[in-house]
């Protein structure tokens, strides 16, 4: 079955396309991009943008243990409604994104759920507590992608130091939210003429 | 040579000739040899050990030697003045050797230069520990033609391990191929300089593939101030297992310099299965260090 998207603005950074066209999709693959381009099912694009899909590398899916705010579900078509294809949920959820058995859990909740790929981001150390290294390479060898702590950064340095080189093992990246929450907390802007006027 | 402080500075010929006369000392029978009747030898070990001070002990009473032990473990004797003052006071009561052991790294080789006595390194912090090198080798050698050529993949704390600095210069003297492993925290990447043939991974099964040899080494936690890595995962992607086996060559040998921890660095199957030479490398500590022994004494 053939499927194309008529008379969109075709942007696709990675060949230096921006132009209005035509993409002819065979199966899941994109056989033609270019003009008059017909198939068994058509999409009329006209004023539209038409992007590869987007990565969002940080969201929160809330589930396990919030699922009155998202769930994996609702937030997978959220993100497909704007364009996202893949998603990366950060592991502040509860319990906390710190071993295989979470993992696992929201990679069979999306399987069973999700709309777009939800690629599950472990965290850093466990319970996101900032003191001992969660199990970096098996919630790596169970899908997650990379690891972070997120909004509960680490500030033990030692620790991040340990968590990086660990992580290195494991070909893994480590995304740090950079904060000193001793510095930050209570704060709600940069310290400048601005706040000072304030 | 002048005692023993490590394998680095000894050439291929010097190690080959303590190898070739440990294999004279291997046990046939129980017998008590004469050659350093009168001689004395002091254990001075300022950190635990068993099997190298029992080994080291039972090595100079075999060849008629009288040996006195000092366990300074848990004394205030630091590196310095005191340390120097410590070995002086032992150095005048005239033993023919001082074996060593001690948890800062240099330590034995800078007493040696304040003393006469010769100096016997059994272990220097996290630097050298050249007795066991050699008693690996044997052991290798026990198996196999020559050291040449052979891939040998040592895996764990290598940050920590004084084993693997010693096996790595006197591997690479023979032209072996090493390979370091363990989780990147325990694995420095500055130690690929330190000798020729040298190449780390972070993949244990890429440095057990093909492998002649593989060395395990303890996480020596007593050395670390903090967890380098998650609790619960050393064994799971560092500990030896059965399956591991099947991707080095068929003749591969298990090495542990002791003493093993079951279900964290290696698995019982292993440490009990055909392929382990752990206690061979017990029985060869006595050997080698007897040809060390007599060849330090016998200037």
């Amino acid at each position: 079955m053939s499927f194309v998207i008529k008379n969109g603005r075709v942007i696709d950074p990675a060949s230096g396309h921006d132009g209005v066209a035509d993409v002819l999709i065979d199966g899941s693959v994109i056989r033609e991009i270019g003009r008059e381009l017909s198939g068994t099912e058509v999409f009329d694009a006209s004023g539209f943008i038409v992007a590869p899909g987007f990565i969002d590398m940080h969201v929160h899916l809330r589930e396990p243990g919030f699922e009155h705010a998202e769930t994996i579900e609702s937030g997978s078509r959220a993100a497909a409604a704007g364009g996202f294809t893949s998603i990366c949920p950060m592991p502040n959820t509860s319990p906390v994104n710190d071993n295989a058995t979470v993992t696992s859990y929201i990679i069979e909740k999306a399987r069973r759920h999700a709309v777009v790929n939800v690629w599950p981001i472990g965290a850093i150390t466990k319970a996101s507590a900032g003191e001992e290294l969660a199990s970096i390479g098996s919630m790596k060898d169970a899908g997650c992608v990379a690891i972070s702590d997120d909004g509960r950064p680490v500030m033990n340095a030692r620790v991040m130091r340990r968590a990086m080189e660990f992580a290195r093992s494991f070909g893994i990246p480590v995304i740090d939210h950079c904060e000193d929450l001793h510095l930050s907390a209570g704060g709600d802007m940069h310290e400048g003429l601005e706040s000072v006027r304030l | 040579m002048r005692g023993l402080l490590g394998i680095e500075n000894l050439t291929r010929e010097e190690v080959q000739s303590i190898l070739d006369r440990a294999r004279d000392f291997q046990p046939r029978g129980r017998g008590k040899l004469d050659l350093l009747r009168g001689r004395m030898v002091v254990n001075l070990f300022f950190e635990a050990s068993t099997r190298t001070r029992t080994s080291f002990e039972i090595a100079a009473k075999r060849l008629g030697a009288d040996t006195i032990s000092i366990t300074a473990q848990g004394s205030s004797v630091s590196k310095g003045e005191s340390l120097v003052d410590t070995l002086n006071t032992l150095a005048a009561m005239r033993p023919d050797a001082i074996i060593m052991r001690h948890a800062a790294s240099g330590a034995p080789h800078f007493l040696q230069r304040y003393l006469e006595t010769p100096i016997i390194n059994a272990g220097d912090g996290t630097h050298e520990h050249p007795t066991q090198a050699l008693l690996d080798a044997r052991t290798i050698l026990d198996r196999g033609a020559s050291l040449e050529g052979i891939r040998v993949a040592i895996i764990g704390d290598i940050a920590h391990s004084r084993v693997a600095r010693s096996n790595v210069y006197l591997l690479s003297k023979f032209g072996a191929e090493i390979v370091l492993c363990g989780p990147a925290s325990l694995l420095p990447v500055e130690l690929k300089q330190i000798a020729p043939g040298v190449t780390l991974t972070t993949d244990m099964r890429e440095a057990i593939r093909q492998a002649d040899v593989i060395m395990m080494l303890r996480v020596q936690l007593e050395r670390q101030h903090e967890a380098a890595f998650p609790s619960g995962e050393y064994f799971s992607f560092y500990g030896l297992r059965l399956e591991h086996l099947e991707l080095a060559k068929p003749h591969v040998i298990v090495m542990h310099p002791g003493p093993i921890n079951r279900g964290r660095e290696i698995s019982s199957e292993v440490a009990d299965s055909q392929r382990s030479v752990i206690l061979n490398q017990v029985e060869n500590g006595v050997a080698v260090r007897m040809a060390v022994l007599e060849r330090v004494l016998a200037q």
